[in-house]
């Protein structure tokens, strides 16, 4: 036996010089909960890919001088205390191909829906990756219509732009997301809704709601479920927005959901907890801000040269109590354009979507509005801001003025009309023709427990007769005197089959 | 302000240079370590520093594994193989039989190694096949 294994040596030691080289390693020091601490491998990169003995793979994640903290990614269970690990030189990333639309799929890019595996050359696209610099960029000035009225008139949101959605559990953000993807139908926008750490039928209802709609024709879906690992919850949102700059190169619109990003914000922190990271702030770790910007920076507006693409962000935050001062809701607001908040008092008021006008904001979307709503939005603006003034004075209707009581009741049909039922988003002519019908007064002698009604019966008199009314807004994109007068003439002529 | 284990051994490796009796600096260690509740610590700094003060003193710890176990002529022949792949180091050499490595051999330090195993090749070729 000895000679046999010295014959083995011999032949083994004769390659030894040019098949085996020398390479870095680490160690397993401490495993548990998907995550690993090794000790070496000092110049393995952030996000780089980390192969353990036993078969399982990583992804390395935080490093100091002499350790690092590896997310496993597959084959946990194997990991053992003590053995080696390499680092790959491969970075993480997602494969992907034109056919991953429609497609349901995990954190690495892997197919959930059962539909067999992502077809056509796929390109792998880095889950991390610089942000394009503003040389590159160009600013907002293309719309992304929502199809919601409140948000398209008040809060409009250009195609590049970073727009969060802020509110309390249970009020609605998930909806308007949703039906921002809905509304997307037709206008060659490429949706992206990544799910992060939420259970599993909740997610598949929502795909379940974008099919029954035909939105999944031009959306992926990326979810990273409650019950897998907080690593994946942690890269789903790089996976989305690698598929979206995967669209975006192509010169294409995309718009990314990150629904939501406080679960993200957890993962990171469980994340760092068992990497034994100095806690910060809400004992998140201290990188947590530069973990959300970093994902942020990379929705653009891309100038012609660099092929003219754009992504959107749609990020959403769950704030506890209406507390927008917390560690992570001012993180992300201020890395944001703007934010939609969305309030629990109005919600449970029936007063939905249950958008806060006096605390939404759009910083750049109104580049992007076309005339036409900037001309019925200004006075819709107006009217709503007197109305939250007045609004206290209302309880003493008797004693008020004439005046006042007109600007009262404006405000209250102006909240009416702004109410919109989820998976009803309308097209930006039928936004403009109703916002009109109100700032014009024609909405006046309408009582407003008939505001909803009237609306939806307006909206199909005009799709089945005043065609050329909407027809009008769309080509001309401005309220010009000619188009006023169809449009007035429609209105006037629905008002008086309207029975009030 | 909280330092690193590798802070903390380099501290000790500094501490422990100058020092003519290694016990006091020893014990005065562990009573600040535990007076800090670096306890948790303690391995991880202790594996460091004695990663660096090896090498300070131009020694590396190097374990050599075969999947079965390597007589003495052999072991001579290992330890000069070890020599050319390690250069300029005195080499602290540490012979282990690791049967999951089906043949052939593989030095680790703390932070390299060099693989000539079977099982490596075997890996190689499984990824090989499946592309
Ligand atoms: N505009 C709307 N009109 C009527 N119902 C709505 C509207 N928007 C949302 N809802 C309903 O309100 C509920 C909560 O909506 P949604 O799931 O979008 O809220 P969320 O803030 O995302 O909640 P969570 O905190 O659970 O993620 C759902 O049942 C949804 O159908
Ligand atoms: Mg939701």
């Amino acid at each position: 036996m000895a000679n046999t294994l010295i014959d083995e040596l011999k032949r083994q030691i004769a390659d030894f010089d040019h098949a085996a080289k020398k390479e870095k390693i680490g160690r397993v020091m401490e495993t548990g909960d998907g995550v690993a601490r090794l000790s070496g491998l000092s110049d393995v990169a952030s996000s780089e890919i980390v192969e353990f003995e036993s078969g399982a793979v990583g992804v390395a994640q935080n490093l100091e001088e002499s350790e690092v903290g590896v997310m496993i990614l597959s084959g946990a269970e194997s990991v053992k205390e003590g053995e080696t690990a390499k680092a790959t030189g491969r970075l993480l990333s997602v494969p992907v191909s034109d056919a991953i639309v429609g497609r349901v799929v995990n954190a690495l890019g892997a197919p959930l829906d059962g539909r067999g595996e992502i077809a056509g050359e796929r390109k792998l696209m880095p889950m991390e990756k610089i942000a394009p610099g503003v040389i590159t960029r160009e600013s907002v000035h293309e719309p992304l219509q929502t199809g919601i009225k409140a948000i398209d008139a008040l809060i409009p949101i250009g195609r590049g732009q970073r727009e969060l959605i802020i509110g309390d559990r249970q009020t609605g953000k998930t909806a308007v997301a949703i039906d921002t993807i809905v509304n997307q139908k037709g206008q060659d926008v490429i949706c992206i809704y990544v799910a992060i750490g939420q259970k599993e039928s909740k997610v598949a209802r929502i795909i379940g709601e974008l099919a029954k709609r035909g939105a999944m024709d031009y959306t992926v879906v990326v979810s990273a479920g409650a019950s897998e690992p907080a690593a994946l919850s942690f890269l789903a949102p790089y996976a989305g927005c690698a598929i979206g700059e995967y669209f975006m190169e192509q010169g294409k619109d995309v718009l990314v959901v990150y629904d939501d990003l406080s679960k993200h914000a957890w993962a990171y922190r469980q994340i760092a907890l068992i990497l034994r990271r100095p806690p910060g702030r809400e004992a998140y770790p201290g990188d947590v801000f530069y973990v959300h910007s970093r994902l942020l920076e990379r929705s653009a507006k891309m100038d012609r040269n660099h092929g003219g693409g754009s992504i959107t962000a749609l990020p959403i935050i769950e704030t506890q109590a209406g507390d927008v001062s917390a560690y992570i809701p001012t993180n992300v607001i201020s890395i944001t354009d703007g934010q939609i908040y969305l309030e629990s008092d109005l919600f449970y008021k029936g007063i939905r979507p249950a958008l806060n006008v006096g605390l939404s904001v759009s910083r750049v979307g109104s580049a992007a509005q076309i005339k036409a709503m900037k001309q019925v939005a200004g006075t819709l603006r107006l009217d709503l801001a007197q109305f939250r003034e007045l609004e206290a004075f209302a309880q003493f209707g008797s004693d008020l003025d004439e005046g006042t009581k007109r600007l009262i009741d404006r405000g209250r049909r102006a909240v009416e009309l702004l109410k919109q039922p989820q998976y009803a988003p309308l097209v930006v002519e039928e936004e403009v023709a109703v916002l009109y019908a109100l700032s014009r007064g024609h909405l006046d002698a309408v009582p407003t427990e008939k505001i909803r009604e009237w609306e939806e019966e307006f909206l199909s008199f005009l799709r089945a007769e005043g065609g050329d009314a909407l027809d009008a807004i769309r080509e001309k994109k401005e309220l010009s005197e000619e188009v006023e007068k169809v449009l007035k003439g429609r209105v006037e002529e629905f008002n008086k089959r309207f029975a009030m | 302000m909280r330092l690193t284990a590798s802070q903390y051994a380099k501290a000790l490796l500094a501490l422990s240079a100058g020092a003519e009796d290694p016990k006091r600096v020893a014990s005065s260690f562990l009573s600040y370590a535990r007076k800090n509740r670096l306890t948790k610590k303690l391995p991880d700094i202790l594996r460091i520093f004695e990663g660096l003060s090896e090498a300070k003193a131009g020694k590396l710890s190097l374990s050599i594994e075969t999947a079965r176990s390597a007589d003495a002529a052999e072991r001579e022949a290992l330890g000069r193989l070890a020599e050319a792949s390690f250069p300029g180091k005195k080499l602290l050499l540490r012979y282990v039989v690791n049967a999951d490595l089906v043949g052939g051999v593989r030095m680790l330090s703390s932070d390299e190694m060099v693989d000539a195993t079977a099982k490596r090749r075997l890996r190689e070729l499984e990824s090989r096949i499946k592309g």
